[in-house]
C-alpha cells in the first residue's frame, strides 16, 4: 500500500502546471486521475467558504472527505455512530492489507475495490444521497464551466456534458473515460426505451452490451437499496447514479478456461 | 443438477420455508430469523455455511455494504477466490460466464427478479428476514 500514494504523488505533480498539457503524457492512467481531480475541483467550492489550508493536493482531499464526513453527521447520524463507525474502518484497513500480502494483484484489486465502498453507505441514508446530491448540484451550477472546460483536455470535458445531460452522477469510477460515456449512454437508451422499467432488464441490457463489445465476463446490479462487495479486473469497474436514485453496479471479473 | 434447479425454481415460487430452513435458525438465545432459499446451486453444506455466516454478519454490521464484505471475504477464505456478494432490498444483477446457464430468480414484490450465471455449484439466493443475500462465484 505505501508504494501506491507515493505514485499517486508523482502523478499529481504535473497537474500543478496544467498550462501547458502535452498530449504525450496523457495516457490511459492520467485520465482516470484527472476525473478524481474533477470531482475534487467541484468539492473544492464549499471548502472555499471555510479558511482553507494549501499544502499539497492530497490534504485538500483528506480535508473534504472529512468536510462531507460532518455533513453527514450533522444531517441524520449522531455523533457517537459515527465514532463507533470510524473503529470499524480501522480493522478493514487491516483486513485489507493482511489480503494484500498474499498477492500483489489482489493488492491492486483490493485498493480499487476500497475506493468505492466508503460512498456506499450513502445508499442506505436517502436523506443523504439527496442532500450531498443537492449540494453537489448547487456547486457545479455555481461553477463558471466555460472556465474549466478550458483547463482540461477535451475528453473531459466531453464526460462533464455525457454525465449533465444523462443525469448520471459518478460514485466510483476504474475505467477509461470512453467506456464510461458508453455505459451512461447505454444506460439512459435502454432506460428511454423500456415501456415499463425494471432494474432486471437494464441490468440484462448493460452486462449483453459489455459482454459483446468488451469481451465476457461482465456483471450489472441495478437497485435503489443495496449494498455490495466485489472483486473486479483492473480498468473494469463502474458504480453510478442516475435520476438521484438509481444506482448501477457495473464490474468485469477474469473468465477461467474450461479444462 | 437441472431437477435440482427446477426444484429450487418451484420453491422460489411458493416461497414457502422447509424444514432445512428452519433447522438453519439460529440459537434459542438470539431472536430466531426467517430464512427462506429462494434459489440455490449449491451442495446443502455450503448453503448452510453461508446462511450462518450472513446472520452472524448481520448480528454485527449494520450497513449493508459491511455485511456483504464480511461474507464474500469468508467465503473467498474458505472456497477459494473469487465470490461476490449483494446484500439489500431492491436490486436486480445480470452476469454470465460461458458455457451459459440461465437461472431465473423468483422474486417477492420488494425485490425485483434477477438473471444470474455463475459457475456450477457455486450460487446460492436467499432471504433473511427483510434483506435479499446473492452470493455466486465467478472468475
Amino acid at each position: 500500500m505505501a508504494h501506491y500514494p507515493l505514485q499517486r504523488r508523482n502523478l499529481a505533480a504535473p497537474e500543478s502546471n496544467p498550462t501547458t498539457p502535452n498530449p504525450d503524457l496523457i495516457q490511459t492512467y492520467k485520465p482516470s486521475f484527472l476525473v478524481k481531480h474533477l470531482t475534487n475541483l467541484n468539492l473544492s467550492q464549499p471548502h472555499k467558504t471555510r479558511p482553507p489550508q494549501k499544502h499539497s493536493p492530497l490534504i485538500d482531499t483528506h480535508l473534504q472527505a472529512k468536510a462531507i464526513q460532518e455533513k453527514e453527521s450533522s444531517v441524520t447520524v449522531p455523533v457517537k455512530r459515527t465514532h463507533k463507525e470510524k473503529p470499524q474502518r480501522h480493522c478493514l484497513k487491516l483486513e485489507r492489507r493482511e489480503l494484500g500480502d498474499h498477492n500483489d494483484k489482489g493488492m491492486v484489486e483490493d485498493a480499487k475495490v476500497v475506493k468505492g465502498k466508503p460512498r456506499n453507505p450513502h445508499l442506505e441514508k436517502h436523506d443523504v444521497v439527496v442532500v450531498a446530491a443537492a449540494e453537489r448540484m448547487s456547486v457545479s451550477s455555481l461553477a463558471p464551466g466555460g472556465g474549466r472546460r478550458r483547463s482540461f483536455c477535451g475528453t473531459q470535458a466531453n464526460l462533464r456534458d455525457v454525465f449533465a445531460i444523462n443525469g448520471a452522477k459518478m460514485v466510483s469510477v476504474d475505467m477509461p473515460p470512453f467506456m464510461q460515456i458508453h455505459a451512461v449512454d447505454c444506460a439512459r437508451k435502454a432506460i428511454d426505451s423500456m415501456e415499463k422499467f425494471t432494474s432486471k432488464t437494464l441490468a440484462l441490457s448493460l452486462k449483453k452490451e459489455f459482454d459483446g463489445v468488451y469481451g465476457p465476463a461482465w456483471h450489472c446490479i441495478v437497485g435503489t437499496s443495496f449494498g455490495s462487495f466485489v472483486t473486479h479486473s483492473v480498468g473494469g469497474f463502474l458504480y453510478f447514479s442516475m435520476d438521484q436514485k438509481l444506482y448501477i453496479l457495473l464490474f468485469k471479473t477474469a473468465v477461467q478456461k474450461a479444462a | 443438477m437441472s431437477e435440482e434447479a427446477k426444484k429450487n425454481f418451484v420453491g422460489a415460487l411458493t416461497a414457502r420455508p422447509t424444514s432445512d430452513d428452519q433447522k438453519q435458525a439460529p440459537a434459542l438465545n438470539v431472536p430466531p430469523k426467517k430464512v427462506i432459499i429462494k434459489s440455490a446451486d449449491m451442495i446443502p453444506d455450503m448453503q448452510k455455511e453461508a446462511v450462518d455466516i450472513a446472520v452472524a454478519a448481520f448480528e454485527r454490521y449494520n450497513v449493508e455494504k459491511d455485511v456483504a464484505e464480511q461474507i464474500k471475504k469468508e467465503f473467498d477464505k474458505r472456497h477459494g477466490p473469487t465470490w461476490h456478494c449483494i446484500v439489500g432490498r431492491n436490486f436486480a444483477q445480470y452476469s454470465q460466464l460461458a458455457p451459459a446457464q440461465y437461472y431465473k430468480v423468483g422474486c417477492d414484490v420488494d425485490i425485483q427478479g434477477s438473471y444470474v450465471t455463475h459457475e456450477t455449484n457455486h450460487f446460492v439466493y436467499f432471504y433473511l428476514d427483510q434483506k435479499a443475500v446473492l452470493l455466486f462465484k465467478s472468475g
